[in-house]
This record gives C-alpha cells, sequence and structure tokens, in this order.
C-alpha cells in the first residue's frame, strides 16, 4: 500500500559532504481545505475522505484544515494519521440579528455596499487561513468547492504554498449561473471567478466542465479529476426479467427538484397498467417528499414507493433490474456510477451534465431526449429497457468495464500528479 | 498453550508493557509484579528503559530477570529525562501492541485481558484497519496518601476527544491505553522539551491526528494509580504547562478566547497545586503572581471576565 516516494527533490545529495549535514528528506505536505466536516454527508466530504486517506496511505504527509468552528468528528471518518485543524474559533460570539442579516443579505446585491460587507465578513476568514498556513507549511493546499477555495487562494498570496481550487459541481452553477448557490454576496461572486486566476491549478470532474469555467485562460492550468467509484466486489445485478417476484426499478437520490423525480412518477403513470411485473423504489430524502407523496396519490399509481435512505444501497443495486436517473443535472453522477459498477443499466436524460458523460446511448444505458416533454421522453426509453430483456443484458455486461476509469487507485494516481507538478514546478 | 510470561523467543510477542524507570527501587518489583500475575493469555514482553538510576533499582531487574526470562532492559548512559526513555520503549517494542506503566503503579490482573480482548473483537469484527489510531482504556482508582479509600475515575468516552483533554475532564494516562504499536509510533516521538505531561501532549496529537480512545466493556477499574505531589518540582510542572501551552496554543484558540482562557487557569491552578504540597511557598507565590498579571491582561484585553 505505501508506496516509495520518491523525494529527492529537495534531497540534494552531495558526494562529498557528510551525510548528516544534508538536507534531509522530508515526505511531501498536502493539506485538504473545506469549509466543515462535522456532521455534513455531501458528496465532496466524501471526496475529501476518500482522497485524503489514499493520498496519505501513499506515504504523504496530509493535513484537513476546515472552517467551522465546531471541531467535532467528521461525518466520514479520516483516516488516522493526517492531522485536522480548524481555523475558525469555535465560540467567536454572533449576536442573533435576524433583521440586520436580512438587511445586510439586501445590501450585498448593490454594487457599492457589497465590498464593504465582503470585506467584514471574509477578510477575517482569510486571515485565520494564512495564520493556519504559515504553522502548518503545507507545499500544496487543495481548496474544496467555492465556500472554501476562493479565500485560500488569498490566504497563500506571498506564502511558498501552491493552491488549488476544486470544483465539485457543474461550474455553470458554482460561478454565478445559480445564485443562491454559495453566498449571494456580488462581490463573492466576483472574487469566485477571480480567484481561478490566483490559483495555481483547478480541477473539475468531467471533461465537459472545463469549457464551462468562466475564466478561458484557466482552461490551461485545468485538471479533469473524477470522483473515485469503488470497485464492487459482490455479485452483479441480475437483469433478466422474473415472473416470480418484482421486477425493481430503482431511483435513488435527494428528493429536490434537480432530481426531478416528478418526471419518473409521471413517466410511470403511463406505464404502469402494460407491466404488471415491475415497480420503482425511490430511495431518498429531501425537501420535496410531501409535495411527491401528494403527486404519487393524484396520479393514482400503486406501484411506486419512496423510501427511506439506506446504507445498504449496494445491496438494492444489486437486487435491481434498471436504474432511473431522471435529474436535470448531476454534479458527477456518483449514484449512476455505483450502479452501473454493480452492472445496472441505466435510464437518464440526454441533457443532464455529469449522466451523459457516465452513460453512452446503447452502450450502458439509455438517454431520453427531453424535448417532447420531459416525462413522455422517459417514459419510451423506460419502456424499451423494460420490454427488450436481450437489450438490457448487453447493456448491463458493459456497465461493469464503463466505470473501471473511476477506481480509487487511478483517480489517486490523477490527485498525485497534480501535486507532484506543482512541487515540481516550485521547485524548478 | 505455552506460558504466556514464559514466551517462545522466537514466537510473536502480542503485547509490549513499556516501564520508563528513574531511581524506583522501593516500587519497580510490586509494579512488574503486577504484570507478572496478569490473566492474560497473549504473550507478553515486559521492556523497561532505565533512565540512569542511582540506587539499586538495576540490580532489582536483574533479579527479576532471572526470574522471568520475557523481561527485557534498555539503559541510558546518563539520565536523560522520561520522555527520551519513551522514545526508546516505543522504538524497541516488538509486540503487535504497546501498553505503559510507571514504576509506582500497579495493574489489577484482570486489565491486559480485557483491553486485548477488546482490540481482538475490534479487528474479527471489522478487519485490522478498525483499530487503526484506536486506544483502548479502562476506568482506575486513584489513591492520594493522604485518603484510605481510592477513588474511582471514569474518563469519559465521547465524540468530543480534544475538548475533554484541553479542559481536563479527559484525565487519561498513558498506563490506561493499550493499541497497536503502530499507532504509537505514528503519532511521533514523545517531546523531548516536557519533563511532565507527556501524556496530555502526546494524546493532544493523538486525537489531531484523528485517533480515537475507546473504553473496554467493563466500568470497574483496571488499575490504581498512586497520586502523590509531593517531591515532585512544582516549577518543572509549571514549566511543562507553559510549553504544552505555547506549543498547542493554536488548538487552545480554535475553541474560543472564553475556553482558552479557563482552560489555561487550571495550568496555574495545578502547579500551584504541587508547589503548595511541596510547600514551595517562593513558587506557589511566583506562579500566583503570573496569574494575577494573566487574568488582568486577559481582562483588559477581551474586556470579559475569566
Amino acid at each position: 500500500m505505501a508506496r516509495d516516494m520518491n523525494t529527492t527533490y529537495e534531497c540534494n545529495v552531495k558526494p562529498g559532504v557528510p551525510k548528516r549535514r544534508q538536507l534531509t528528506a522530508r515526505p511531501l505536505h498536502v493539506a485538504f481545505a473545506i469549509e466543515a466536516l462535522h456532521g455534513v454527508s455531501g458528496g465532496a466530504e466524501r471526496v475529501l475522505a476518500d482522497v485524503s486517506r489514499i493520498i496519505h496511505e501513499r506515504g504523504y504527509r496530509v493535513t484537513v484544515i476546515t472552517h467551522e468552528g465546531r471541531n467535532g468528528p467528521s461525518f466520514y471518518p479520516l483516516r488516522f494519521g493526517i492531522e485536522r485543524v480548524d481555523a475558525r474559533p469555535r465560540h467567536s460570539r454572533r449576536r442573533k440579528a435576524p433583521v440586520l442579516d436580512r438587511a445586510r443579505g439586501i445590501a450585498a446585491r448593490s454594487k457599492i455596499a457589497s465590498i464593504p460587507i465582503w470585506l467584514v465578513q471574509f477578510v477575517p476568514m482569510v486571515l485565520r487561513l494564512r495564520r493556519i498556513l504559515r504553522d502548518t507549511r503545507p507545499d500544496v493546499v487543495i481548496g474544496f468547492m467555492p465556500s472554501m477555495f476562493p479565500y485560500m487562494s488569498l490566504a497563500v498570496l506571498g506564502l511558498p504554498v501552491k493552491s488549488v481550487a476544486s470544483v465539485h459541481n457543474v461550474p455553470k452553477r458554482e460561478f454565478g449561473a445559480d445564485p443562491k448557490r454559495w453566498n449571494q454576496n456580488r462581490m463573492d461572486r466576483k472574487m469566485r471567478r477571480l480567484s481561478l486566476r490566483f490559483s495555481d491549478a483547478v480541477t473539475v470532474l468531467l471533461p465537459s466542465f472545463v469549457r464551462q469555467l468562466p475564466l478561458p485562460e484557466a482552461a490551461a492550468k485545468t485538471r479533469v479529476i473524477p470522483n473515485m467509484v469503488k470497485r464492487y466486489e459482490g455479485p452483479l445485478a441480475d437483469v433478466r426479467e422474473s415472473p416470480d417476484e418484482p421486477n425493481v426499478i430503482l431511483a435513488v437520490g435527494r428528493l429536490a427538484d434537480a432530481k426531478d423525480h416528478q418526471s419518473l412518477i409521471e413517466a410511470w403513470a403511463m406505464l404502469e397498467d402494460r407491466f404488471p411485473n415491475w415497480e420503482v423504489r425511490i430511495f431518498g430524502n429531501g425537501p420535496l417528499k410531501s409535495s411527491l407523496s401528494r403527486r404519487i396519490r393524484l396520479a393514482g399509481v400503486k406501484r411506486l414507493k419512496i423510501h427511506k435512505p439506506t446504507p445498504e444501497i449496494m445491496s438494492e443495486y444489486a437486487a435491481a433490474r434498471i436504474l432511473a436517473m431522471p435529474s436535470r443535472h448531476e454534479g458527477f453522477g456518483l449514484v449512476t456510477a455505483e450502479a452501473l459498477s454493480v452492472g445496472l443499466p441505466v435510464v437518464g436524460f440526454a441533457t443532464c451534465e455529469g449522466t451523459n458523460e457516465l452513460v453512452q446511448h446503447g452502450y450502458n444505458g439509455l438517454l431520453a431526449n427531453p424535448r417532447g416533454g420531459r416525462a413522455r421522453g422517459f417514459a419510451v426509453e423506460l419502456e424499451k429497457m423494460m420490454t427488450d430483456a436481450y437489450l438490457r443484458t448487453r447493456l448491463a455486461a458493459a456497465a461493469p468495464k464503463s466505470v473501471e476509469r473511476f477506481d480509487p487507485e487511478v483517480i489517486a494516481d490523477h490527485w498525485e500528479d497534480l501535486i507532484r507538478s506543482l512541487v515540481q514546478v516550485a521547485h524548478d | 498453550m505455552t506460558d504466556p510470561m514464559h514466551p517462545d523467543p522466537c514466537g510473536q510477542i502480542d503485547i509490549t508493557v513499556c516501564i520508563p524507570v528513574y531511581n524506583s527501587a522501593g516500587e519497580i518489583a510490586r509494579s512488574v509484579q503486577s504484570i507478572i500475575t496478569q490473566t492474560t493469555t497473549a504473550q507478553v514482553e515486559i521492556l523497561l528503559c532505565d533512565d540512569g538510576s542511582t540506587d539499586e533499582t538495576r540490580a532489582i531487574i536483574a533479579g527479576l530477570q532471572r526470574q522471568h526470562p520475557n523481561i527485557r532492559l534498555l539503559v541510558n548512559d546518563r539520565n536523560r529525562g522520561r520522555p527520551f526513555s519513551r522514545n526508546r520503549l516505543v522504538a524497541e517494542a516488538r509486540g503487535r501492541y504497546l501498553t505503559w506503566l510507571d514504576a509506582d503503579d500497579e495493574k489489577y490482573p484482570e486489565m491486559m485481558d480485557r483491553q486485548f480482548q477488546m482490540l481482538e473483537r475490534l479487528v474479527a469484527e471489522n478487519g485490522p484497519e478498525a483499530i487503526d489510531g484506536v486506544l483502548v482504556f479502562t476506568n482506575f482508582h486513584w489513591l492520594w496518601p493522604s485518603e484510605d479509600a481510592p477513588k474511582l475515575m471514569t474518563p469519559p468516552e465521547g465524540d468530543h476527544h480534544m475538548e475533554e483533554l484541553l479542559n481536563a475532564r479527559f484525565g487519561g494516562y498513558l498506563w490506561l491505553m493499550m493499541g497497536t504499536t503502530e499507532t504509537f509510533r505514528t503519532v511521533g516521538p514523545f517531546d523531548t522539551a516536557l519533563p511532565r505531561l507527556q501524556d496530555l501532549d502526546f494524546f493532544v496529537r493523538f486525537v489531531q491526528k484523528c485517533g480515537r480512545f475507546r473504553r473496554i466493556e467493563s466500568d470497574a477499574p483496571q488499575c490504581i494509580y498512586y497520586k502523590d505531589d509531593r517531591a515532585r518540582g512544582a516549577m518543572q510542572v509549571w514549566q511543562s504547562w507553559c510549553h504544552i501551552w505555547s506549543k498547542h496554543r493554536q488548538i487552545f484558540n480554535a475553541y474560543g478566547p472564553e475556553n482558552a482562557l479557563r482552560w489555561r487557569r487550571h495550568h496555574y491552578r495545578v502547579a500551584r497545586r504541587f508547589a503548595k504540597a511541596n510547600r514551595d511557598w517562593l513558587t506557589y507565590w511566583f506562579i500566583a503572581a503570573q496569574e494575577v498579571f494573566f487574568i488582568a491582561r486577559a481582562r483588559a484585553r477581551t474586556g470579559f471576565g475569566v
């Protein structure tokens, strides 16, 4: 596991000089920075735990920097040996002032007032991060998501630390297309875009995301590093139709607008009567739970149920026949990738970023065209998949191979390559 | 089954008990005996490091070695301090697991067996990675020389280890802990600038590196600590607290200025307690004066009471 690390970059062994007087090699020090880890169960937090684990296993010194002021344990446990630092004082006193907050929120949208508001809000954070960097002295710091990398890219200015801005969602939305995402301050949105210029490298999850970055010059320093998908060791899904047990169409995801479970419900309402052996199971929780339940009642479908999220989701994949992925957009599509690794064919939308990169129409799944109505388009592809057992088996057979490129070791190689290239540049 | 206290020299050692020793002729035999009488079936190695004792300690250890071949002795060329001995012990340990004992304390007979069983159970249930960075501890007895009955001490087992270490609620010691030898090595060497409080410094670094404490299933005390503040330099204790404070200042501050200052005052209190026990009134008033100055400065800076 622990691979022999070549740390000669700062170990210039000179012949004739006693060894003890020469610089000793030390492992490269990588810091991962993210706003919060305590009790946060999001995708990027999981990626951070996975990547930091493998990088640490490979012999690097790893520090995880947060700015949450809670100092509690991480939802996804970090590997023993990784140092954890919280930059924000825990009980920094803050008065509750909803009216003031509201007023500040409105003022932050104006061109002029947004600047002092931003400065008051974020300069202390930048200074705290800078102090941590000065104390821990990493070689490279990787800032995760727009709630961290803009401030980290400012905190490293003038320090011998290389900074990486790591984008973990669709860049268009991260950099302003969705104004409700991240801080709504005008200045903050500007700083988010500007930070791409300051950063020494940028990472995005999928190739098509590179051209979405708001700064065209950033493309040259951008690397595509997808998420890791663990290799599935258990028995693969058997997608043949069974006459005895229910044949399950599975949908997994937060019950939120972006996942568009509504289209799935409407599509199923068109199909249910013709497929008595089939049923739909949706696993998830979220803000739209009651509204979706109402829609299910109104549509009058009987064999479509919403279940709570389960930690045993892999066995649910393995017991299903088809994965339905009606999302409008995905940051990466970890659910899709996991289902493919279990050998489950996927039905998604051709316009859904994330899904359309993981799923190739007719190779490992089917992609619906939403032009004539999302539900109708989805129903067409779902029906094709349910009726054609040969097609399903063929797509299922190709599925696990199609996600081999996301194997943790392969992805860790990408990260390691990025870290080394930055340090190499610094050393040269 | 082979006798665990006489392990096969070529066989695998399960547990190394590390004991740093310095001028402990009066107590060392009792402490080692408390290891010999452990009920565990694991293969045990007792590893002592004599830190340049000037009394009969070494002769007594030699006598014990003749009776018990599983005792191994390391000797420092001169008195180099306890952290140095601890670093040697960790480097030399051959067991899969490692635990500690101070020369003047005792383990009750079942302690090591319970800790060993718990570690083995965690491995059996969740694989070998489950005990990476896990230290298994027990409740313990704490006996002051002035008291007749020992007091039961129960360090809390929660998620917020760092806070409980810094606010002194955890009150754990190295000799309560058993973990893999690799865990002790991963945390890094003991700080040789700390003649006292190495436990706290070690645990802070352990938790900072994502280590976790787990209590054994039993609430019964498993060892006894003969607590005595006398004959221990209060100034040394005070300097060690100051070193801890400056070294881990950032971590203290992460809990906010109010907590950091409250916890810092605890350091003054403990150092004064040592000075009082030793009737070292000069040090006592020196520390008290510094405390007054510290409080005044903190009040002036932050404007709240501490």
